[in-house]
């Protein structure tokens, strides 16, 4: 089982609905997905239709046998299961933190390997203990950016931080939410790849149809599945899992 | 897991309309008269590895492709797919993390099974949320009705309590296994295995048992050849046919005389006319192995070589498609039925012996006349004497497996094995032989053609001299493959196993 986290240390990049999609996406392809909700807000596991509720919280979750296996729900989608938030998981940290160890999240992770082929982790928009044991647990860190000075300034931030972590994650950032009608957006769009080899081609548009995901509460790759914006997370799926592959030959 | 529910006709029929408890299945397709397949290699391989592959039409012309637990049923993924996969290029690769395609090991995929059905795709909603995906599916004689259940991954209680109205789920499955059996069985009997004999049984039930099955073997191949869906099965259906020629030849005092002559002319005549395309069939399946031993600049220019073989495949691919669809095969496989299930067809002098007495006699009797031969092998010995000592070889191997039920497993697996071992080199050195012929005669071919370039004719002789020095090499190790076989130890083995 491999591990892909969505991750951006700002908010509002587009994590939940790239995270959301691209799990749809992959299972699409028969690829037996699991989705972990992380971040307490809960927006991946209301966008698939399941209460953002684990019982016993994340206290019990972390630290009982099969906790993590009990707390799994299927979801509408074939091939598609969602471990949801809860709002107790603004605690992960302090729970996290009594293990005194950055593997904890990984260690965890591995009890699902028999039942998963991926594992996508939703994380939420912070630069904590809980980032640092998705860090270690993650084999693939894919990073949504907006085309702007200050996005560019949290994957410096993040590329740094990756530099002091163990067996650091492949680090994949793309652009998402373009709007090519803006001249700040198609400079940083084309400047960025030329001194980032490591950035994904795809670029995945601004789109008024993934503002309807919350009254569908659907993916819009089932909702709209030959939209624009569904083919570009296909596209952005076939481009993580073609960089991840030229890494594991490396 | 899969839970399975007995329901009648007439719940079938109402199952729309039914709102057991505080649930309410929601009916997502109909099909009126369709059916369930399950999919898997000639032989079975998914299911060997406890997977059973599952198609089902959906509404359109879609289908859904699902592979579920055979112990459990448990549906492990699911696929919406346009046609039932035929080969494994039709699945991802990565499918179940590549178990799938290990365990298939690139065989095409067939229809081992398939249950006639109407069939009522359903959702089970509680509370506006889906918690379980059902099957409701009515058999074509209409008497039973079934009903497969999935409950989603956190609502498997939720789903028992909601369909408790409908019944109580079934701990055995009957349908499930129903359907598991059925392909098993087709399995089996294409992944040649053989009846369980017992040592008193008369030799004409025992001997009429074996054949029965290599006809079945061999007849169940027959339309997978003509579609050309796969090499293995004009494989298989030729061992089949090889094996039932053996049987013939190596038992000879069971059947009448005139039932042992057409069966051996027959056979013969089948395995004359599919040998050409097995040949291809091979070389084209090793065309690429044949690249990797030559040096990089040579590769390219085999190329023409391999035109020359698909262009040959595809003749004698009609060939073999015409002779399997002729009046005169036909003809054959009815008549040589006919005459198995013919008491005037077991008229030889053993036929009411035991089985057990004509099956030692006939496998130490093999057994002696492989290490007279093989003995008489020296170094100056001409090839054919090791082609012939290959075919003997073939016959015991074919004869200890037919009987192989009659003894213990722990003495009867040594002796395969270490038949097994001189067979190998046997075969090995058989190749290199047959193979450096065959490449020199498709090199005199190409030689006519001037368009043919001579680095083509360079590659395939480079290709020929390899074999020939291969072939010189494993000559050189036939003693030392040949002693352990026929030492003492191995001969007591056989006498201690056939009681003698």
């Amino acid at each position: 089982m491999y591990v892909f986290a969505f991750y951006n240390l700002k908010g509002g990049v587009g994590k939940t609905t790239t995270a959301v999609n691209i799990t749809h996406v992959a299972s699409l392809m028969g690829t037996r997905s699991l989705i972990w909700d992380l971040d307490p807000q809960g927006a991946s596991t209301f966008y698939f239709g399941r209460k953002a509720k684990v019982k016993g919280g994340v206290e019990r979750l972390m630290t009982r046998d099969n906790a993590l296996q009990k707390a799994i729900k299927g979801t509408d989608y074939p091939n598609l299961d969602l471990l949801p938030a809860d709002f107790s998981y603004r605690h992960f940290d302090d729970v996290l933190e009594e293990f005194k160890s950055t593997k904890q999240l990984g260690k965890m992770s591995k009890t699902l390997k028999k039942d998963y082929d991926v594992m996508f982790l939703d994380c939420p928009p912070s630069l904590s203990h809980l980032s640092e044991n998705v860090m270690r647990a993650a084999d693939v860190l894919i990073m949504p950016m907006l085309p702007t000075t200050l996005s560019l300034r949290t994957y410096e931030q993040v590329s740094e931080f990756l530099q002091d972590v163990k067996k650091p994650p492949l680090l994949l950032p793309f652009f998402s939410m373009v709007d090519r009608r803006k001249s700040m957006h198609r400079d940083v769009v084309n400047g960025f790849p030329k001194e980032h080899p490591n950035a994904l081609s795809t670029i995945v548009p601004y789109s008024s149809i993934l503002e309807k995901m919350g009254l569908t509460r659907a993916p819009v790759t089932a909702t709209a599945p030959k939209s624009t914006i569904s083919v570009a997370y296909h596209s952005l799926w076939q481009d993580i899992q073609d960089a991840f592959a030229r890494h594991k030959r490396k | 897991m899969l839970k399975e529910y007995q329901i009648d006709a007439e719940t079938f029929k109402t199952l729309e309309t039914r709102k057991p408890g505080k649930a309410r299945l929601h009916v997502t397709g109909a099909l009126a008269l369709t059916q369930i397949s399950v999919l898997d290699s000639i032989d079975g391989r998914a299911l060997g590895a406890g997977l059973i592959l599952l198609w089902q039409p959906t509404i359109g012309r879609a289908g859904q492709f699902c592979v579920r637990k055979t112990k459990t049923g448990e549906r492990l993924v699911v696929l919406p797919l346009k046609t039932p996969p035929q080969t494994l290029g039709d699945l991802p690769a990565t499918l179940l993390g590549g178990a799938l395609h290990d365990a298939l090991d690139g065989r095409a995929l067939i229809c081992l099974h398939h249950l006639k059905v109407q069939l009522k795709t359903m959702n089970l909603v509680v509370k506006n949320q889906t918690i379980a995906d059902a099957v409701c599916a009515l058999e074509g004689d209409g008497k039973r009705a079934w009903m497969w259940v999935d409950p989603r991954k956190g609502f498997e209680n939720a789903a028992s309590s909601a369909l408790k109205p409908i019944g109580n789920a079934k701990a055995k499955m009957p349908a499930f296994s129903g359907v598991l059996d059925h392909a098993s069985k087709a399995a089996q009997l294409n992944s040649k295995g053989f009846p369980t004999l017992t040592a008193s049984q008369p030799a004409a039930q025992a001997i009429q048992l074996l054949h029965e099955t290599l006809l079945a073997q061999m007849t169940s191949q027959v339309d997978g050849t003509c579609k050309d869906l796969d090499i293995e099965f004009l494989h298989d259906l030729r061992v089949a046919s090889r094996r039932a020629r053996s049987l013939l030849q190596t038992v000879k005092t069971v059947l009448s005389e005139e039932a042992q002559a057409y069966g051996i002319e027959r056979y013969r005549w089948l395995g004359q006319e599919t040998t050409a395309l097995r040949d291809l069939d091979v070389y084209l399946y090793d065309y690429p192995a044949l690249q990797e031993a030559l040096s990089p600049e040579m590769r390219i220019a085999l190329e023409p070589f391999r035109l020359l073989l698909e262009t040959e495949r595809k003749r004698a691919f009609s060939r073999v498609k015409t002779v399997l669809k002729s009046r005169a095969f036909s003809q054959f496989a009815q008549s040589w039925g006919d005459k198995l299930a013919a008491d005037e067809s077991y008229q030889g002098k053993d036929a009411g012996q035991p089985i057990g007495a004509i099956a030692a006699k006939a496998i130490w009797k093999r057994y002696g006349r492989i290490c007279a031969d093989g003995q008489a092998i020296t170094d100056d010995t001409p090839a054919e004497a090791l082609h012939d000592l290959r075919k003997q070889g073939k016959k015991l191997r074919y004869l200890l497996e037919f009987f192989a039920s009659l003894y213990p497993a722990a003495q009867i697996k040594p002796r395969i094995g270490s038949l097994k071992k001189l067979q190998d080199l046997l075969g090995a050195y058989q190749d290199c032989a047959v193979q450096a012929a065959f490449l020199e005669d498709k090199a005199a071919k190409l030689r006519k053609d001037v368009s043919v370039p001579a680095e083509t004719l360079m590659a395939m002789g480079a290709l020929a001299d390899q074999r020939l020095q291969d072939e010189k090499r494993l000559r050189r190790d036939f003693q030392a493959f040949f002693k352990p076989f026929a030492s003492a130890p191995e001969r007591a083995g056989y006498k201690g196993m056939l009681n003698l």
